[in-house]
């Protein structure tokens, strides 16, 4: 990849007029940044959905995105928007991804609704995942990643309602998702897998009060998940032909998997600072393991630029329990049950394992009324067998240091 | 020196200068609330007393910043940052940004428009709106 070319072609961007004709304009915006981490048996990726990052080099992927939208105003009440999204962080792991592709139909003030393809505001800032522009942070907290889907396609409803001093803004949405996930073994092998996600059912509360801001989000998702290693592994346990075993297996199956999650969220905007936090919590009984994660982050902005700071913690609990033996067992019988519980084991705590904590401090530049340039700083502790790096060692613990620059605008 | 005493009274006659909302002539709004103005400049409505209205941000960039920090409560960059999350989420389009020649010359006859100038600015045929 050329990054003089790159570079040069984003800057270009900074001199681009928002164009409009009538009802149709188009908007765009995009980050151009730069991630180091030094250690070589470990790629630094801030999501499931792709392979690329940093292993003691300087990579572009991890932050560096460019999105384009088209809004079409059809009639007073309905319109149209459809946005893509080049990165190498997309939902379903190309490069190229339409994020949004939506009608929405505006009844009144309070009142809307969207068919189509939309983001799954499933945390404060998921909405505008891409948009780095609108966050002082070089990427999202931790918490992000571990929601597996961030697009679907369904209906959501919007209302608003004022009462006094408050503003009640809900959500409800129904719909369906496909992505992808990457996954890694010791020996430097990627694997690459399906997720898939149907009858998606959510609601989510915002509550504006002078400055503070809170928010409630729950999401229930039926969920299939499918990598080759996965089922190979799976199959071959099922083909002992023991029936406690194959009744393990369809008790953690991840085909139609019930999943949900519970969000809140809460930030406070002082004169010059701000304070915010979210927590979230996912449960899954099945092989994926169930995740809690929280953070709290500040920052403070003077004329034109803004210092922050966040800690973020993620922990993972492994849902497999030992089918249960008993000393009369058949000796072949009781050997093989405890190897596949071994292997069960195995298989469990290899999904959706997230044990993390992170603490970042950074800087935020408004270089112009459009574009800012950010730096951060990450501390990295990641446990044994936590997914969301790739390592390709089998270090206890792993300690990253993680050096992050980036310009993000929008147009 | 010459310099220097012309930008301190350029300085000067900008942190004066009083921006103040305008209507054009087929607005039946004569006055608005702090609260109805938030609404309405952040396009969180659309309309006041079962009335339409379209709102005009200005090219001025002076102007704007003045609007905003004095009606909205709110810096450039958090303004920046409200249009581009209703924008790139669907939600909303941010008004369209006019230079006083523009609201000049705009045809008025099918819509109620809001916006604001300084005061010594305002285009002909348009009212100003009191603060309630």
């Amino acid at each position: 990849m050329n990054y003089k070319i790159i570079i040069l072609l984003i800057s270009s961007l900074f001199t681009v007029k928002v164009f409009a004709i009538g009802n149709i304009s188009i908007h765009g915006y995009g980050t151009v940044g730069l991630a180091y981490q030094g250690d070589d048996k470990t790629l630094y990726r801030n999501s499931i959905n792709t392979k690329e990052g940093s292993s003691a080099n300087f990579s572009l992927a991890n932050y560096s995105s460019f999105g384009l939208q088209l809004d079409v105003q059809a009639s007073k009440k309905i319109s149209l928007v459809a946005q893509g999204v080049a990165s190498k962080k997309n939902n379903n792991g190309k490069t190229l991804e339409l994020s949004w592709l939506n009608a929405k139909y505006q009844l009144n003030d309070d009142f809307f609704l969207r068919v189509g393809k939309m983001r799954l505001a499933a945390f404060m800032y998921s909405d505008i995942l891409d948009v780095s522009y609108s966050y002082d942070w070089m990427r999202l907290p931790d918490m992000y990643s571990i929601v597996p889907i961030n697009n679907y396609i369904g209906v959501e409803f919007n209302h608003n309602i004022e009462l006094g001093n408050f503003t009640f803004m809900s959500t409800y949405l129904y719909g369906q998702s496909k992505s992808v996930f990457y996954d890694n073994l010791p020996d430097g092998k990627i694997l690459k897998g399906d997720i898939d996600t149907d009858k998606i059912y959510g609601a989510s509360l915002k509550v504006l009060y002078d400055n503070l801001a809170l928010r409630f989000a729950y999401c229930d998702l039926k969920l299939t998940l499918h990598s080759k290693s996965l089922d190979t592994n799976l199959n071959q346990l099922n083909s002992l032909n023991i029936p406690l075993v194959t009744q393990a297996i369809d008790e953690y199956s991840m085909e139609n998997t019930s999943m949900s999650y519970l969000e809140i969220g809460a930030r406070y905007d002082f004169e010059k600072a701000y304070l915010l936090g979210e927590y979230i919590e996912l449960n899954s009984h099945s092989f994926t393991s169930n995740n809690s994660s929280w953070y709290l982050g500040t920052g403070y902005n003077f004329e034109s630029w803004s210092p922050f700071m966040l800690y973020s913690q993620t922990k993972s609990v492994n849902q497999y329990k030992d089918i249960k033996t008993d000393k009369n067992m058949n000796p072949a019988l009781l050997g093989a049950i405890n190897a596949s519980n071994e292997a069960l084991k195995s298989i469990s705590e290899s999904i959706g394992n997230v044990n993390l904590e992170t603490f970042s401090l950074g800087l935020r530049y408004n270089l112009s009324e459009n574009s800012i340039i950010k730096l951060q700083y990450d501390k990295q502790v990641e446990e044994k067998g936590s997914k969301v790096n790739f390592h390709f060692s089998e270090n206890k613990k792993v300690n990253l240091d993680i050096f992050s620059g980036a310009v993000s605008f929008v147009f | 020196m010459k310099i220097f005493i012309i930008l301190i009274i350029f300085l000067i006659s900008f942190l004066n200068a009083d921006v103040k909302i305008i209507a054009s002539p087929l607005c039946k709004v004569e006055a608005l609330s702090r609260h109805e103005i938030k609404n309405i400049f952040m396009v969180k409505k659309r309309s006041i007393a079962n009335e339409s209205v379209i709102i005009l941000d200005s090219l001025n960039r002076e102007t704007y910043i003045i609007f905003i920090k004095k009606f909205l409560n709110k810096s450039s960059r958090k303004m920046k940052v409200y249009w581009t999350r209703m924008l790139f989420t669907g939600k909303k389009i941010p008004p369209k940004k006019l230079s006083i020649k523009e609201l000049n010359s705009l045809d008025t006859n099918s819509s109620c428009y809001l916006s604001y100038v300084e005061e010594k600015k305002k285009p002909n045929k348009w009212s100003f709106i009191h603060i309630k």
